[in-house]
């Protein structure tokens, strides 16, 4: 696959330097250009946990564009590449390099392509090219993370559709105001928006923070849990990748599927306040215990809805034990009262109770089929056929 | 220049602003409002499992707060102070529920104090496993030790604050005052302590 992304970035630059070749390169504007964007190349927001940097260098180097075309653009970028992969620390680099130089050169040569076949006004054709090399490299960067196995799991900063208008204007917004110095020959004025693209890198790296705090406290809350209700590691884990999967096979937006997968791995945190020695009792409960461990359900409510992070959440958290034929706990409710992300919560937390890889003290546990007909035979009174033929498929599916 | 340019870089001008006020003003804002509500995740779920000491981790918040701004502590410091003093109790969940529950604190044998006693070790070495968190391992850690001169002026306040909060509720604030003044230099430290009581008739309304 790498092979072929190296094929397809050699390509794309083959064909920019046969459409546009190189014209008379203005020099002095170029290495401002170049210097801007290094400065802010080398000052990236990292996204620990996705493995990703965002840099905001690409409004200097579309600038590169008026300075002899998009192929010097694109040779700017596999430069700044370069120049930052050596100076930052970190091992490596040879890696790192191999890795993007590819995506970066395909980026390039998508936008400039577009740039370069694009008639019209120039504000137009640099909004394209910023547009196309934005678009592509996103993408890529996706797509080669979901190669590695990278699990994306967690911060939402770069995935909500307003934070990233707000970065694309803001991107779009400089890169214009590079193009108007360069062609309004004020070359003094480039540096200076290197100002509002660091307000823009203040702005999301704070954002970040927060993403990371509230991530950070989720973590803190399952090990909690652990520690009264010693599960094992995996359970909490498994039921959130289920969900999440088959959140999205009911057609969740990825957003949703990610909240829904917090939630599940949150779903059974009212435990904390649950006696562990009934928790664990290999015997069967009496009224009086159970009607003790019903009440995690309303606790995991209760405790979650403290903060307004966690507000969407809490009506999945509190309704996870309902039943379709209102014979479940808290509130009795029936199927169309009950949230759909609940349901999916207790198909996946029913299925890996029964067919998890942990030993239960009071059960043998079963074989995945084993476990996929005892849902299907609850189907309709415990639970929503729709969400157990979408798990059923994503067990399937995914194994 | 043409007008045209004009307009593009009186945009440019006109979104930094708009970006410094944010970065200034709102974001500032919400990351504390977002903060202070996800400690309060934590005061909730200790609180669940010990329905004794619900209140007790915002009052004991309180106080150390009004107590470390007494004793001029820069605001970097009250933030990590509060933080400690609302994440220090989170350890109780690993003591059993049967233990905190069921039976009275006073018939405790040694082994089952000893249990209970573990908990703020449990909640500094769970704080530790959490990145952002880890800072405040140490002042947890330390707030139920021995004074002495290595321990954070953090935990020499979260002590002090956790006792008084805890004697007030138990036996009233008459009781809970003599005990700091008998204390004060042995377990507490001395400034604190006086910083304690001087704050202490504000301690009833909020003071933030």
């Amino acid at each position: 696959m790498r092979g072929a992304l190296t094929v397809a970035a050699l390509g794309g630059t083959a064909i920019l330097a046969w459409a546009s070749p190189v014209g008379d390169v203005a020099w002095l504007a170029a290495a401002v250009l170049l210097t801007c964007a290094l400065v802010s190349e080398l000052r990236p927001v990292h996204f620990l946990r996705e493995g990703v940097f965002l840099s905001l260098s690409l409004p200097f180097l579309s600038g590169l564009l008026f300075t002899g075309g998009p192929l010097v653009a694109l040779i700017g970028e596999v430069i700044v590449l370069f120049a930052a992969t050596l100076l930052r620390p970190g091992q490596r680099k040879v890696y790192w390099l191999g890795l993007n130089l590819p995506i970066v050169m395909l980026s390039s040569a998508a936008g400039g392509i577009l740039w370069w076949a694009l008639g019209g006004h120039w504000a137009l054709r640099m909004g394209a090219f910023v547009a196309a090399y934005l678009v592509s490299n996103v993408f890529l960067v996706r797509w080669m993370n979901h190669l590695l196995g990278a699990q994306r799991f967690g911060s939402q900063a770069l995935d909500g559709a307003r934070s990233t208008a707000l970065c694309f204007g803001a991107y779009l917004l400089v890169a214009l105001g590079v193009g108007v110095s360069l062609r309004g020959n004020a070359l003094w004025i480039v540096p200076l928006l290197i100002i509002p693209l660091e307000l823009l890198r203040w702005i999301i790296s704070s954002h970040k923070r927060m993403e990371d705090h509230a991530y950070e406290t989720m973590v803190a809350l399952t090990i909690m849990l652990q520690r009264a209700h010693p599960y094992t590691h995996g359970h909490l884990d498994r039921v959130g990748r289920l969900a999440e999967e088959v959140g999205r096979r009911l057609g969740l937006s990825p957003t949703r599927a990610l909240l829904l997968r917090k939630a599940a791995v949150l779903h059974d945190i009212g435990k904390i306040a649950i006696d562990e020695e009934i928790l664990d009792k290999p015997a069967k409960l009496t009224e009086a215990e159970y009607e003790h461990v019903k009440q995690h359900s309303e606790f995991g409510a209760h405790i979650l809805s403290q903060s307004e992070r966690f507000r969407e959440i809490v009506p999945w958290i509190r309704h996870h034990h309902e039943r379709l034929d209102g014979k479940g706990y808290p509130l009795n409710l029936h199927d169309q009262d009950i949230p759909l992300e609940s349901k999916v919560i207790a198909v996946s937390d029913a299925f890996d109770a029964m067919a998890g890889s942990e030993v239960r003290s009071y059960r043998d546990p079963m074989t995945p089929d084993q476990a996929i007909s005892e849902l299907e035979r609850c189907s309709g009174t415990q639970f929503d056929r729709r969400v157990v033929d979408a798990f059923i498929a994503a067990i399937r599916g995914g194994s | 220049m043409s007008l045209g340019a004009v307009v593009v870089l009186g945009a440019v001008l006109v979104c930094s602003g708009l970006m410094l006020w944010i970065a200034l003003r709102i974001l500032p804002r919400r990351q504390a409002d977002q903060q202070l509500s996800l400690l309060k995740v934590f005061g909730s779920a200790v609180e669940l499992r010990c329905p004794g000491r619900e209140g007790l981790t915002d009052r004991v918040a309180t106080l150390c707060i009004a107590i470390g701004k007494d004793m001029g502590l820069p605001k970097r410091d009250l933030r990590q102070l509060e933080h400690a003093a609302r994440l220090r109790d989170i350890g109780l969940c690993a003591i059993p529920w049967k233990l905190i529950n069921e039976r009275d604190s006073n018939d405790w044998t040694p082994a089952e104090r000893a249990t209970f006693a573990k908990h703020t070790e449990v909640s500094a070495a769970m704080l530790e496993l959490v990145p952002t968190l880890r800072g405040l391992a140490p002042i947890i850690r330390q707030h139920h030790g021995a004074l002495n001169q290595e321990m954070p002026i953090a935990s020499r306040i979260i002590a002090v604050a956790e006792a008084y909060v805890e004697r007030t509720s138990q036996q009233g604030h008459l009781v809970a005052r003599t005990y700091l003044g008998e204390e004060k230099g042995c377990t507490f430290d001395p400034s604190v302590v006086e910083a304690c009581l001087r704050v202490l008739p504000s301690d009833r309304g909020p003071v933030r």
